[in-house]
Protein backbone atom coordinates (compact mmCIF):
# COMPACT_ATOMS: atom_id res chain seq x y z
CA UNK A 1 0.00 0.00 0.00
CA UNK A 2 1.37 3.92 -1.05
CA UNK A 3 0.81 6.18 1.87
CA UNK A 4 1.01 9.70 2.42
CA UNK A 5 2.91 10.52 5.87
CA UNK A 6 3.80 13.67 7.61
CA UNK A 7 7.17 13.87 8.98
CA UNK A 8 8.29 15.91 12.20
CA UNK A 9 10.41 18.18 10.85
CA UNK A 10 12.58 19.44 14.15
CA UNK A 11 13.31 18.32 17.14
CA UNK A 12 10.54 19.58 19.74
CA UNK A 13 11.96 20.06 23.32
CA UNK A 14 10.30 17.84 26.24
CA UNK A 15 8.61 19.85 28.70
CA UNK A 16 9.71 19.96 32.48
CA UNK A 17 6.41 17.31 32.98
CA UNK A 18 8.24 14.78 31.41
CA UNK A 19 6.35 14.65 28.48
CA UNK A 20 8.35 13.57 25.15
CA UNK A 21 7.39 15.78 22.28
CA UNK A 22 8.17 15.16 19.03
CA UNK A 23 11.36 14.46 17.32
CA UNK A 24 12.61 15.36 13.84
CA UNK A 25 11.66 12.62 11.36
CA UNK A 26 9.06 11.30 13.62
CA UNK A 27 6.20 9.75 11.87
CA UNK A 28 3.07 11.49 12.85
CA UNK A 29 0.21 10.82 10.62
CA UNK A 30 -0.30 8.25 7.49
CA UNK A 31 -2.83 8.71 5.59
CA UNK A 32 -3.92 7.47 1.64
CA UNK A 33 -1.43 8.24 -1.09
CA UNK A 34 -3.90 10.83 -2.80
CA UNK A 35 -4.84 12.25 0.89
CA UNK A 36 -5.13 16.12 0.77
CA UNK A 37 -3.10 17.44 3.63
CA UNK A 38 -4.58 20.62 5.52
CA UNK A 39 -2.50 24.24 5.38
CA UNK A 40 -1.39 24.16 8.59
CA UNK A 41 0.05 20.77 8.50
CA UNK A 42 2.07 21.60 5.03
CA UNK A 43 3.47 24.53 7.04
CA UNK A 44 4.82 22.10 10.16
CA UNK A 45 5.59 18.51 8.60
CA UNK A 46 7.58 16.85 5.79
CA UNK A 47 4.70 15.38 3.03
CA UNK A 48 6.57 12.14 2.29
CA UNK A 49 4.93 8.96 -0.04
CA UNK A 50 6.19 5.65 0.28
CA UNK A 51 5.46 1.97 -1.04
CA UNK A 52 4.88 -0.18 2.83
CA UNK A 53 4.54 -3.11 0.60
CA UNK A 54 1.65 -5.47 -0.09
CA UNK A 55 1.94 -6.91 3.34
CA UNK A 56 0.35 -3.15 4.38
CA UNK A 57 -3.41 -3.40 2.89
CA UNK A 58 -5.49 -1.05 4.58
CA UNK A 59 -5.01 2.46 6.27
CA UNK A 60 -6.07 1.31 9.56
CA UNK A 61 -3.00 -1.03 9.57
CA UNK A 62 -0.70 1.54 8.04
CA UNK A 63 -1.90 3.82 11.05
CA UNK A 64 -0.10 1.67 13.24
CA UNK A 65 3.33 3.46 12.53
CA UNK A 66 1.89 6.31 14.25
CA UNK A 67 2.21 4.42 17.64
CA UNK A 68 3.66 6.24 20.63
CA UNK A 69 7.03 4.86 21.71
CA UNK A 70 6.26 2.47 25.47
CA UNK A 71 8.22 1.80 27.99
CA UNK A 72 7.34 -1.62 27.09
CA UNK A 73 7.72 -1.57 23.70
CA UNK A 74 4.65 -2.67 22.00
CA UNK A 75 4.19 -3.10 18.70
CA UNK A 76 0.45 -1.16 19.31
CA UNK A 77 -1.76 0.57 21.48
CA UNK A 78 -2.35 -2.30 24.52
CA UNK A 79 -5.89 -1.93 26.18
CA UNK A 80 -4.23 -0.22 29.39
CA UNK A 81 -1.88 2.18 28.06
CA UNK A 82 2.02 1.80 29.28
CA UNK A 83 4.56 4.77 29.94
CA UNK A 84 5.52 6.23 27.03
CA UNK A 85 8.66 7.43 26.60
CA UNK A 86 8.48 8.82 22.99
CA UNK A 87 5.85 10.90 20.65
CA UNK A 88 6.40 7.93 18.24
CA UNK A 89 8.23 4.85 17.61
CA UNK A 90 9.13 5.06 13.93
CA UNK A 91 10.74 7.52 11.88
CA UNK A 92 12.16 8.48 8.83
CA UNK A 93 15.14 9.36 9.70
CA UNK A 94 16.07 12.88 7.54
CA UNK A 95 19.66 12.59 6.48
CA UNK A 96 18.81 9.30 4.97
CA UNK A 97 15.51 10.70 3.41
CA UNK A 98 17.47 13.48 2.02
CA UNK A 99 19.87 10.59 0.63
CA UNK A 100 16.92 8.92 -0.92
CA UNK A 101 15.54 12.19 -2.59
CA UNK A 102 19.46 13.62 -3.71
CA UNK A 103 19.57 10.09 -6.21
CA UNK A 104 16.07 11.20 -7.72
CA UNK A 105 18.08 14.84 -8.12
CA UNK A 106 15.26 16.12 -5.53
CA UNK A 107 16.72 18.61 -2.62
CA UNK A 108 14.68 18.60 0.84
CA UNK A 109 15.23 22.76 2.29
CA UNK A 110 13.47 22.06 5.43
CA UNK A 111 13.11 25.65 6.18
CA UNK A 112 10.98 26.61 3.07
CA UNK A 113 8.93 23.83 4.03
CA UNK A 114 8.11 25.47 7.37
CA UNK A 115 8.18 29.22 5.77
CA UNK A 116 4.60 30.62 5.44
CA UNK A 117 4.77 31.95 2.29
CA UNK A 118 6.43 29.05 0.36
CA UNK A 119 3.83 26.60 -0.21
CA UNK A 120 6.67 24.06 -0.75
CA UNK A 121 6.74 20.08 -0.54
CA UNK A 122 9.46 18.48 -2.00
CA UNK A 123 8.47 14.96 -2.24
CA UNK A 124 4.26 15.15 -2.01
CA UNK A 125 4.55 14.20 -6.00
CA UNK A 126 6.75 11.40 -6.07
CA UNK A 127 6.62 8.05 -4.27
CA UNK A 128 10.04 5.90 -2.96
CA UNK A 129 9.19 2.31 -3.78
CA UNK A 130 8.66 -0.02 -0.67
CA UNK A 131 12.85 -1.10 -0.99
CA UNK A 132 13.79 2.56 -0.33
CA UNK A 133 10.34 2.07 2.35
CA UNK A 134 12.28 -0.61 4.03
CA UNK A 135 15.73 1.15 3.99
CA UNK A 136 13.87 4.58 5.57
CA UNK A 137 11.97 3.05 8.19
CA UNK A 138 13.29 3.26 11.46
CA UNK A 139 12.58 1.46 14.45
CA UNK A 140 13.75 3.87 17.83
CA UNK A 141 12.52 0.55 20.07
CA UNK A 142 15.02 -1.90 18.20
CA UNK A 143 17.29 0.78 17.09
CA UNK A 144 17.45 0.14 13.68
CA UNK A 145 15.94 0.44 10.18
CA UNK A 146 12.90 -2.09 9.14
CA UNK A 147 13.66 -5.74 7.74
CA UNK A 148 11.02 -7.60 5.89
CA UNK A 149 9.21 -9.18 8.90
CA UNK A 150 9.06 -6.08 10.61
CA UNK A 151 5.33 -5.39 8.43
CA UNK A 152 3.78 -8.57 9.17
CA UNK A 153 4.51 -8.05 12.69
CA UNK A 154 3.27 -4.72 12.62
CA UNK A 155 -0.06 -6.04 10.64
CA UNK A 156 -0.44 -9.00 13.59
CA UNK A 157 0.13 -6.38 16.16
CA UNK B 1 -22.54 28.99 36.76
CA UNK B 2 -22.59 28.86 32.92
CA UNK B 3 -22.45 26.66 30.26
CA UNK B 4 -21.41 22.89 30.58
CA UNK B 5 -18.97 23.70 27.64
CA UNK B 6 -15.31 25.12 29.42
CA UNK B 7 -14.12 27.87 27.83
CA UNK B 8 -10.18 28.24 28.03
CA UNK B 9 -8.37 31.48 28.23
CA UNK B 10 -6.55 32.97 25.68
CA UNK B 11 -7.72 29.96 22.88
CA UNK B 12 -5.89 29.78 19.78
CA UNK B 13 -8.01 28.48 17.27
CA UNK B 14 -6.89 25.95 14.57
CA UNK B 15 -9.70 24.41 12.20
CA UNK B 16 -10.08 21.15 10.99
CA UNK B 17 -12.06 19.67 8.21
CA UNK B 18 -11.25 19.04 4.57
CA UNK B 19 -9.65 21.78 3.06
CA UNK B 20 -9.18 23.06 6.22
CA UNK B 21 -6.09 23.88 8.32
CA UNK B 22 -5.37 20.75 9.97
CA UNK B 23 -7.26 17.06 8.19
CA UNK B 24 -5.82 14.81 10.43
CA UNK B 25 -6.29 14.90 14.65
CA UNK B 26 -2.90 13.24 15.06
CA UNK B 27 -1.38 16.54 13.38
CA UNK B 28 -2.84 19.13 15.66
CA UNK B 29 -2.43 17.17 18.67
CA UNK B 30 1.67 16.81 18.28
CA UNK B 31 1.58 20.70 17.07
CA UNK B 32 -0.11 21.82 20.31
CA UNK B 33 1.45 19.40 23.39
CA UNK B 34 3.53 21.97 24.79
CA UNK B 35 3.39 23.98 28.15
CA UNK B 36 0.72 25.88 27.96
CA UNK B 37 0.51 27.50 31.26
CA UNK B 38 3.65 28.60 30.45
CA UNK B 39 2.56 29.78 26.95
CA UNK B 40 -0.46 31.51 28.53
CA UNK B 41 -2.42 30.17 25.78
CA UNK B 42 -4.95 27.76 25.06
CA UNK B 43 -5.11 25.24 22.03
CA UNK B 44 -8.50 25.09 20.50
CA UNK B 45 -9.32 22.55 17.20
CA UNK B 46 -12.61 23.96 16.05
CA UNK B 47 -14.15 21.10 13.40
CA UNK B 48 -16.04 21.50 10.22
CA UNK B 49 -18.77 19.33 9.54
CA UNK B 50 -17.12 18.95 5.58
CA UNK B 51 -17.68 15.20 5.45
CA UNK B 52 -19.94 12.93 6.62
CA UNK B 53 -17.70 11.19 8.12
CA UNK B 54 -14.02 11.77 8.97
CA UNK B 55 -12.40 8.00 9.75
CA UNK B 56 -10.12 9.50 12.61
CA UNK B 57 -8.99 9.08 16.13
CA UNK B 58 -6.86 11.13 18.65
CA UNK B 59 -5.15 10.35 22.42
CA UNK B 60 -4.51 13.55 23.67
CA UNK B 61 -1.35 13.44 25.44
CA UNK B 62 0.51 15.37 27.69
CA UNK B 63 0.23 18.90 27.23
CA UNK B 64 1.01 20.83 30.52
CA UNK B 65 -2.32 22.78 31.60
CA UNK B 66 -3.88 24.43 34.44
CA UNK B 67 -7.96 25.14 34.77
CA UNK B 68 -7.23 28.68 32.69
CA UNK B 69 -4.91 26.92 29.83
CA UNK B 70 -5.80 23.83 28.19
CA UNK B 71 -6.95 21.95 25.10
CA UNK B 72 -10.74 21.55 23.59
CA UNK B 73 -12.08 19.52 19.93
CA UNK B 74 -15.32 21.30 19.16
CA UNK B 75 -17.14 21.95 16.06
CA UNK B 76 -17.07 25.71 14.74
CA UNK B 77 -19.83 27.39 15.54
CA UNK B 78 -22.97 25.99 13.42
CA UNK B 79 -21.39 23.17 12.64
CA UNK B 80 -22.19 20.83 16.07
CA UNK B 81 -25.06 17.91 16.24
CA UNK B 82 -28.87 18.64 16.84
CA UNK B 83 -28.89 16.58 19.90
CA UNK B 84 -28.41 13.36 17.87
CA UNK B 85 -26.17 11.31 16.38
CA UNK B 86 -27.46 12.30 12.71
CA UNK B 87 -25.95 15.33 12.50
CA UNK B 88 -22.58 17.63 13.00
CA UNK B 89 -19.31 16.74 13.47
CA UNK B 90 -18.41 12.62 13.55
CA UNK B 91 -15.60 10.61 13.80
CA UNK B 92 -15.78 7.05 12.89
CA UNK B 93 -12.88 5.19 13.27
CA UNK B 94 -12.21 1.71 12.45
CA UNK B 95 -8.29 1.61 13.79
CA UNK B 96 -7.92 -0.68 16.59
CA UNK B 97 -7.45 2.38 19.68
CA UNK B 98 -9.87 4.44 21.58
CA UNK B 99 -11.02 7.02 19.22
CA UNK B 100 -10.53 9.61 21.63
CA UNK B 101 -8.76 9.51 24.33
CA UNK B 102 -7.97 12.43 27.22
CA UNK B 103 -4.66 11.72 28.58
CA UNK B 104 -3.85 14.85 30.30
CA UNK B 105 -5.60 16.97 32.83
CA UNK B 106 -8.45 19.62 31.89
CA UNK B 107 -8.83 18.89 28.40
CA UNK B 108 -12.46 18.77 27.09
CA UNK B 109 -14.11 17.26 23.98
CA UNK B 110 -17.27 19.02 23.06
CA UNK B 111 -20.14 18.34 21.38
CA UNK B 112 -18.57 15.81 19.12
CA UNK B 113 -19.84 12.41 17.90
CA UNK B 114 -17.90 9.35 17.36
CA UNK B 115 -18.14 5.43 17.09
CA UNK B 116 -15.78 2.70 16.55
CA UNK B 117 -15.60 0.34 13.90
CA UNK B 118 -13.05 -2.36 14.43
CA UNK B 119 -12.01 -5.97 14.45
CA UNK B 120 -10.02 -6.80 17.59
CA UNK B 121 -9.49 -8.99 20.41
CA UNK B 122 -8.99 -5.61 22.58
CA UNK B 123 -11.59 -3.88 24.21
CA UNK B 124 -11.60 -0.16 23.38
CA UNK B 125 -13.57 2.70 24.35
CA UNK B 126 -15.21 5.79 21.85
CA UNK B 127 -14.30 8.24 24.42
CA UNK B 128 -12.18 7.69 27.69
CA UNK B 129 -11.01 10.10 29.83
CA UNK B 130 -8.03 9.42 31.82
CA UNK B 131 -6.72 12.35 33.56
CA UNK B 132 -8.07 14.72 36.52
CA UNK B 133 -11.26 17.00 35.56
CA UNK B 134 -10.72 16.19 31.64
CA UNK B 135 -14.60 15.79 30.53
CA UNK B 136 -16.46 14.75 27.97
CA UNK B 137 -19.52 17.29 27.36
CA UNK B 138 -22.46 17.14 24.85
CA UNK B 139 -20.59 14.12 23.01
CA UNK B 140 -22.32 11.23 21.38
CA UNK B 141 -20.95 7.53 21.60
CA UNK B 142 -23.23 5.44 18.75
CA UNK B 143 -22.99 2.31 17.21
CA UNK B 144 -19.96 1.09 18.40
CA UNK B 145 -18.69 -2.60 17.04
CA UNK B 146 -16.06 -4.82 17.71
CA UNK B 147 -16.12 -7.95 15.20
CA UNK B 148 -13.49 -9.75 16.85
CA UNK B 149 -13.22 -10.72 20.55
CA UNK B 150 -12.97 -7.63 22.31
CA UNK B 151 -15.95 -4.92 22.67
CA UNK B 152 -16.84 -1.37 22.41
CA UNK B 153 -17.56 0.54 25.52
CA UNK B 154 -19.36 3.86 24.53
CA UNK B 155 -18.14 6.55 27.25
CA UNK B 156 -15.40 5.69 29.69
CA UNK B 157 -14.40 7.36 32.42
CA UNK B 158 -11.37 5.63 34.75
CA UNK B 159 -9.31 8.67 36.59
CA UNK B 160 -6.72 7.38 39.36
CA UNK B 161 -7.90 8.77 42.89
CA UNK B 162 -7.62 11.70 43.98
CA UNK B 163 -8.33 12.31 39.60
CA UNK B 164 -12.02 13.43 38.80
CA UNK B 165 -13.09 13.29 34.94
CA UNK B 166 -16.11 14.27 33.97
CA UNK B 167 -19.15 13.24 31.45
CA UNK B 168 -22.17 16.24 31.25
CA UNK B 169 -25.03 16.28 28.67
CA UNK B 170 -23.92 12.98 27.03
CA UNK B 171 -25.62 10.52 25.23
CA UNK B 172 -24.41 6.62 24.27
CA UNK B 173 -26.50 4.83 22.09
CA UNK B 174 -26.79 1.50 20.72
CA UNK B 175 -22.90 0.43 21.48
CA UNK B 176 -21.96 -3.18 22.04
CA UNK B 177 -21.14 -3.81 26.17
CA UNK B 178 -22.08 -0.53 28.26
CA UNK B 179 -22.65 3.23 27.45
CA UNK B 180 -21.18 4.45 30.04
CA UNK B 181 -18.55 2.99 32.84
CA UNK B 182 -16.30 4.36 35.75
CA UNK B 183 -13.22 2.19 36.77
CA UNK B 184 -10.03 3.18 38.10
CA UNK B 185 -9.91 4.34 41.54
CA UNK B 186 -10.87 8.27 41.06
CA UNK B 187 -13.83 9.72 40.95
CA UNK B 188 -16.47 9.66 38.03
CA UNK B 189 -19.05 12.06 37.41
CA UNK B 190 -21.78 11.31 34.93
CA UNK B 191 -24.56 14.39 34.72
CA UNK B 192 -27.17 14.86 32.60
CA UNK B 193 -26.14 11.95 30.68
CA UNK B 194 -28.43 9.45 28.47
CA UNK B 195 -27.95 5.90 27.30
CA UNK B 196 -30.03 4.00 25.50
CA UNK B 197 -30.00 0.73 23.80
CA UNK B 198 -26.27 0.01 24.19
CA UNK B 199 -26.52 -4.01 24.90
CA UNK B 200 -24.81 -4.69 27.93
CA UNK B 201 -25.27 -2.13 30.85
CA UNK B 202 -26.47 1.76 30.80
CA UNK B 203 -24.13 2.68 33.07
CA UNK B 204 -21.33 0.56 34.66
CA UNK B 205 -19.15 0.37 37.35
CA UNK B 206 -16.14 -2.06 38.99
CA UNK B 207 -14.13 0.64 39.96
CA UNK B 208 -13.48 3.62 41.78
CA UNK B 209 -16.85 6.20 42.87
CA UNK B 210 -19.39 6.73 40.24
CA UNK B 211 -21.66 9.70 40.80
CA UNK B 212 -24.75 10.10 38.30
CA UNK B 213 -27.02 12.92 38.69
CA UNK B 214 -29.96 13.31 36.30
CA UNK B 215 -28.52 10.52 34.23
CA UNK B 216 -31.54 8.39 32.35
CA UNK B 217 -31.08 4.95 31.14
CA UNK B 218 -33.11 2.87 29.23
CA UNK B 219 -33.56 -0.22 26.78
CA UNK B 220 -30.94 -2.27 28.74
CA UNK B 221 -29.80 -5.66 30.10
CA UNK B 222 -29.23 -3.66 33.27
CA UNK B 223 -29.94 -0.02 32.91
CA UNK B 224 -27.53 0.17 36.06
CA UNK B 225 -24.93 -2.41 37.40
CA UNK B 226 -22.36 -1.40 39.99
CA UNK B 227 -22.25 0.56 43.13
CA UNK B 228 -23.48 3.97 42.21
CA UNK B 229 -24.39 7.20 44.25
CA UNK B 230 -27.21 8.42 42.21
CA UNK B 231 -29.53 11.94 42.45
CA UNK B 232 -32.42 11.87 40.62
CA UNK B 233 -31.75 9.88 38.04
CA UNK B 234 -33.78 6.99 36.18
CA UNK B 235 -34.76 3.32 38.02
CA UNK B 236 -33.89 0.16 36.69
CA UNK B 237 -36.35 -0.79 33.72
CA UNK B 238 -37.10 3.14 32.74
CA UNK B 239 -39.48 3.30 29.53
CA UNK B 240 -38.87 7.46 28.51
CA UNK B 241 -41.26 8.58 26.37
CA UNK B 242 -38.63 9.73 23.28
CA UNK B 243 -39.34 12.08 20.46
CA UNK B 244 -38.52 9.62 17.82
CA UNK B 245 -36.20 6.29 19.41
CA UNK B 246 -36.28 5.31 15.98
CA UNK B 247 -34.61 7.84 14.59
CA UNK B 248 -31.90 7.64 16.65
CA UNK B 249 -33.98 11.03 18.42
CA UNK B 250 -34.06 10.82 22.17
CA UNK B 251 -35.32 14.00 23.33
CA UNK B 252 -38.06 13.50 26.06
CA UNK B 253 -41.08 13.82 24.12
CA UNK B 254 -43.97 16.35 24.85
CA UNK B 255 -46.44 13.56 26.51
CA UNK B 256 -43.35 12.33 29.03
CA UNK B 257 -45.04 12.77 32.79
CA UNK B 258 -41.93 10.67 34.76
CA UNK B 259 -38.72 12.42 33.80
CA UNK B 260 -39.82 15.99 32.59
CA UNK B 261 -39.23 18.45 35.60
CA UNK B 262 -38.14 15.37 37.70
CA UNK B 263 -34.20 16.03 37.69
CA UNK B 264 -31.91 17.99 39.99
CA UNK B 265 -31.13 22.16 39.47
CA UNK B 266 -26.95 21.58 38.87
CA UNK B 267 -26.39 25.40 38.27
CA UNK B 268 -24.12 25.71 41.57
CA UNK B 269 -23.26 22.15 42.00
CA UNK B 270 -20.02 21.78 43.85
CA UNK B 271 -18.18 19.81 41.28
CA UNK B 272 -20.06 20.79 38.12
CA UNK B 273 -21.48 23.64 37.91
CA UNK B 274 -23.40 24.27 34.51
CA UNK B 275 -26.95 25.51 33.48
CA UNK B 276 -27.37 24.62 29.80
CA UNK B 277 -28.42 20.85 27.88
CA UNK B 278 -27.06 18.58 25.00
CA UNK B 279 -28.42 21.38 22.15
CA UNK B 280 -27.14 24.63 23.90
CA UNK B 281 -30.14 25.63 25.33
CA UNK B 282 -29.98 27.13 28.97
CA UNK B 283 -32.17 25.77 31.48
CA UNK B 284 -34.58 27.47 33.30
CA UNK B 285 -37.31 26.29 35.64
CA UNK B 286 -37.08 23.06 36.78
CA UNK B 287 -34.51 20.35 35.47
CA UNK B 288 -35.84 17.14 33.69
CA UNK B 289 -33.77 13.78 33.79
CA UNK B 290 -31.56 13.11 30.95
CA UNK B 291 -29.36 14.94 28.39
CA UNK B 292 -32.37 17.10 27.45
CA UNK B 293 -34.08 19.76 28.63
CA UNK B 294 -37.56 19.52 27.21
CA UNK B 295 -38.86 22.54 25.81
CA UNK B 296 -42.48 23.60 25.91
CA UNK B 297 -43.86 25.53 23.28
CA UNK B 298 -45.14 28.44 24.71
CA UNK B 299 -46.58 30.76 22.45
CA UNK B 300 -47.66 34.44 23.87
CA UNK B 301 -50.59 35.80 22.46
CA UNK B 302 -48.70 38.09 20.11
CA UNK B 303 -47.77 35.42 18.49
CA UNK B 304 -50.88 33.48 19.03
CA UNK B 305 -52.49 36.63 16.37
CA UNK B 306 -49.16 36.91 14.11
CA UNK B 307 -50.44 33.58 12.88
CA UNK B 308 -53.91 33.68 12.30
CA UNK B 309 -55.51 34.34 9.28
CA UNK B 310 -56.40 37.94 8.49
CA UNK B 311 -60.19 36.59 8.77
CA UNK B 312 -60.05 35.16 12.03
CA UNK B 313 -58.30 38.23 13.51
CA UNK B 314 -61.10 40.64 12.12
CA UNK B 315 -63.93 38.17 13.51
CA UNK B 316 -62.09 37.42 17.09
CA UNK B 317 -61.85 41.61 17.15
CA UNK B 318 -65.07 42.01 16.60
CA UNK B 319 -66.09 39.60 19.37
CA UNK B 320 -63.84 41.37 21.64
CA UNK B 321 -65.90 44.74 20.51
CA UNK B 322 -69.16 43.27 21.21
CA UNK B 323 -68.74 41.41 24.33
CA UNK B 324 -66.55 44.68 26.04
CA UNK B 325 -69.17 47.54 23.62
CA UNK B 326 -66.13 49.54 22.75
CA UNK B 327 -66.90 49.86 19.16
CA UNK B 328 -63.80 52.08 18.47
CA UNK B 329 -62.21 50.02 16.06
CA UNK B 330 -65.71 50.78 13.61
CA UNK B 331 -64.80 54.80 14.55
CA UNK B 332 -61.44 54.67 12.78
CA UNK B 333 -59.19 54.47 15.75
CA UNK B 334 -58.26 50.55 14.50
CA UNK B 335 -55.87 48.54 16.87
CA UNK B 336 -52.68 47.23 16.76
CA UNK B 337 -51.00 43.95 16.64
CA UNK B 338 -48.33 43.37 19.01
Amino acid sequence: MIVSMAIAIRDEADLASGHKRKKAGDIIAVMPADWVWGTAERKQYLIVIVDLGATISDIATARKLEIPQFLTGERWYPEHKPEVIGKRRYKIPLAALKSKAALKGIIIDLNKVADPDDNYQPLEKDSFSKEDGLDLLFDKVLNRKFNKTDMDEIKGS
Amino acid sequence: MGSSRKTATNENISTYGTGKAYTVLATWEAATDIDLVTATQSEVLECYDTDASFNNYVALAGATTNASYFRIIRPASGQGHDGTPNNGVTFISTTDADCVIISESNSQIQDIIASLNINSVNNRYIFRAINNLAGFIGCIAFNGVNAGTGVVTGILLNAASPDKAFAVNCLSHNNEVRGFWATATGTHYFYNCTAVGNAGNGFGQTNGTAIAKNCLSSGHTNDWNGTWTKTTCSAEDAAPTYVNAAGDDFHLAAGDTTWIDAGTDLSADADYAFNDDIDKTTISGTWDIGFDKFARRIMTISKVIKNMPLGLILMAGLGYKLITRDFSLFRGQGFKRS
